[in-house]
């Protein structure tokens, strides 16, 4: 059985366009609730029709979180509606705002899943957080041309201090990274990729470009605005990037798979967190929260197996 | 039993409890003999009463033997690492090793057979397709040497490497990683790789399976891992207790071999070297993280911590393996 027959993958694969290229737009942290409910339908609408996205990739964050299933839905239509009319493909992950309100992640899967074009799955159960899986976009003859890894980083780092019983508190008063207090990528998670990558390579002799998603940044990321000049950095940052309390060593795996080019997360919601650069030789881009009017959100675009960032 | 699982259990003989359930392992490091037949008489000396004081069941060096990447020729390693562990062998002590960054990037610096060579020596070199030539199982089997059960605990020793910027070649970096402005306080270290905290994971998953428990373990390797400098920089949340003279110099790059631990749940301990002004203990999520104390005389050191790690399994509490450091001089008279 092929890792895409297994509960890891979406089940409707996307094809390159005819020309062997792919569009995906990323959007983050549209953070809908009462107060831009009304305008993000609008918004949403001009920066799809002026990018044409292939794919539509939403990183977290869609909604300020939800206390029950209807208000939730009503928020959903907002940012998703405008998809949806227009017949474009979209996926996406959670981040810590979506389940902030009452509702949880995995009660919200349903409503996401709903809508025809929505590709996000759960994936497998015995991995932590709602929505580690993998999409794949397949060439002419029928193979993955590249697959994109969407993981849940959750929400704060008690989560993670209490499913595995630490008897001490993982946010500590003087942290090396981060004074904030946010879960992010768990070891399980990174043991997922590293034997589905492998798998990946054997079934098809190759390694499958990707990029990767995911909401809450690696502890790396902050490696970039610290050496902006040798990371090549693009882009602008406030001295403080939020990353994971704890290191769940994604980095390093994808530095020694050689398969992911990238590694994109958000999070942080200030305007000026806003920066891509290469360590490694691995892309670490942190996206700032949608607004209107503004260029805060990414583009990439596949061609011959290399990811261009647009945006 | 997959048979990654029983290769990586397999020793040159069997690791076993005392017949009152009870095994102590000592670990010491940083020996740093320099080349040229100079290393320091003391030490051999410092090793004797080590072994009059602890008793140990297993001699572990967590790395460093040399300063310079190995000594001038085999023949003259062949001599020091007869020289430092013949006190072990006459007592029949099982020993083993894991490279230091001094110890070379390649395993030219020491060759694995000058160690094998010796009768009680179980180190390894570990799986061709993990990096390094240090990351092995030692199993300890309980007194009758049944293995049905499983072994009573593990210790896992990894090898740490050299430099950070060597990581990068190894893995073909297009540029340094090593860069002026790192999170940690650094000299460019490196750590664990990625592939080795995967082999730990999927041999604990595979443990866990074969004997339907959780079996303790220690990982051993020679630069401690990030999450060592929050115990000196959070003394009171890590409970920390002893020395730390010199920040403490992880890897530069945080591989994720604390996180695999603690959400296996089956070590509680890491234990490292590599720097000698340390023999500083603290928990973090409910992990000990602790240095050795350094116990060689060719590099520097200070007589108040020289010596090494002591810790004791009970069949009592296997969960925890309770330790403690021991001074050398505190037992050895006249020692400098």
């Amino acid at each position: 059985m092929s890792v895409f027959d297994r509960k890891e993958t979406a089940a409707r694969p996307l094809k390159l366009r005819s020309d062997g290229g792919f569009r995906i737009l990323e959007i983050h942290g549209t953070e809908i609730c009462e107060a831009n409910i009304d305008t993000i339908p609008g918004q949403i609408g001009r920066l799809l029709d002026s990018v044409k996205p292939d794919l539509v990739y939403l990183t977290g964050d869609m909604t300020a979180g939800a206390s029950n299933v209807s208000e939730l839905e009503k928020r959903l239509d907002a940012l998703i509606g405008p998809i949806e009319e227009r017949n474009l493909e979209w996926t996406h992950i959670f981040g810590d705002m979506d389940r902030r309100a009452g509702l949880a992640a995995e009660d919200q899967l349903a409503s996401y899943k709903k809508y025809p074009h929505c590709h996000s799955i759960a994936g497998p159960s015995e991995l932590d957080g709602c929505g580690n899986y993998i999409l794949p976009v397949l060439d002419s003859r029928g193979d993955p041309a590249f697959v994109l890894w969407g993981f849940d980083t959750g929400c704060e780092i008690g989560v993670y201090e209490e499913k595995y019983h630490s008897p001490h508190r993982a946010r500590l008063a003087s942290p090396i990274y981060t004074e904030h207090y946010m879960d992010g990528i768990h070891m399980n998670q990174t043991m997922w990729y590293w034997h589905l990558s492998q798998e990946l390579e054997a079934d098809y002799g190759r390694k499958i470009p990707g990029l990767m998603f995911f909401h809450t940044s690696t502890q790396e990321h902050t490696i970039i605005p610290m050496n902006e000049r040798l990371t090549g950095m693009r882009g602008s940052q406030d001295g403080q990037v939020v990353c994971s309390v704890v290191c769940g060593g994604m980095w390093s795996a994808v530095f020694e798979r050689k398969d992911v080019q990238g590694i994109y997360c958000g999070h942080t919601r200030r305007d000026k967190n806003n920066f891509v650069g290469s360590y490694g030789g691995i892309r670490l881009g942190l996206s700032p929260a949608f607004k209107d009017g503004e260029q805060y959100y990414r583009v990439f675009e596949f061609r011959d197996g290399i990811f261009s960032e647009l945006f | 039993m997959t048979q990654r699982l029983r290769d990586a259990m397999k020793t040159r003989y069997q690791l076993r409890l005392r017949e009152d359930g009870s095994f102590r392992t000592l670990f010491t490091s940083d020996y740093h003999a320099p080349r040229g037949r100079r290393w320091d008489p003391e030490l051999k000396k410092d090793i004797h009463t080590l072994l009059d004081v602890c008793d140990p069941d297993l001699f572990f060096i967590i790395g460093d033997l040399t300063d310079s990447g190995g000594l001038d020729s085999v023949e003259m390693l062949e001599e020091y690492v007869s020289d430092i562990t013949e006190e072990i062998e006459k007592r029949q002590i099982a020993w083993a090793h894991v490279p230091g960054n001094h110890d070379g990037a390649t395993e030219e610096g020491l060759p694995l057979s000058v160690f094998q060579a010796h009768p009680h020596c179980l180190s390894e070199r570990g799986p061709a397709e993990v990096s390094g030539y240090g990351t092995y199982m030692l199993p300890v089997w309980p007194h009758d040497g049944h293995t049905e059960d499983g072994p009573a605990f593990v210790i896992w020793a990894m090898d740490a490497h050299s430099g950070c910027n060597r990581y990068g070649m190894d893995f073909q970096s297009p540029a340094p990683l090593v860069l002026p402005n790192m999170p940690v306080r650094f000299n460019g270290s490196d750590s664990v790789h990625f592939n080795q905290v995967a082999w730990y994971w999927d041999l604990s998953v595979e443990l866990e399976k074969e004997y339907g428990r959780k079996i303790p373990g220690i990982i051993v390797m020679h630069s401690p891992v990030q999450e060592f400098c929050l115990v000196g920089m959070n003394p009171t949340d890590t409970e920390m207790d002893g020395i730390m003279l010199e920040s403490p110099g992880p890897g530069a790059v945080n591989t994720g071999l604390f996180a695999a631990a603690y959400e296996r749940g089956d070590v509680k301990t890491i234990v490292s070297g590599h720097d000698h002004l340390n023999n500083y203990s603290g928990k973090y999520m409910g992990i000990l993280l602790t240095e050795d104390g350094s116990l060689g005389r060719n590099g520097y050191g200070i007589d108040e911590i020289r010596g090494g790690r002591l810790f004791t399994y009970s069949a009592e509490k296997p969960d925890e393996i309770p330790s403690r450091h021991v001074v050398v001089r505190d037992y050895r008279e006249g020692a400098r």
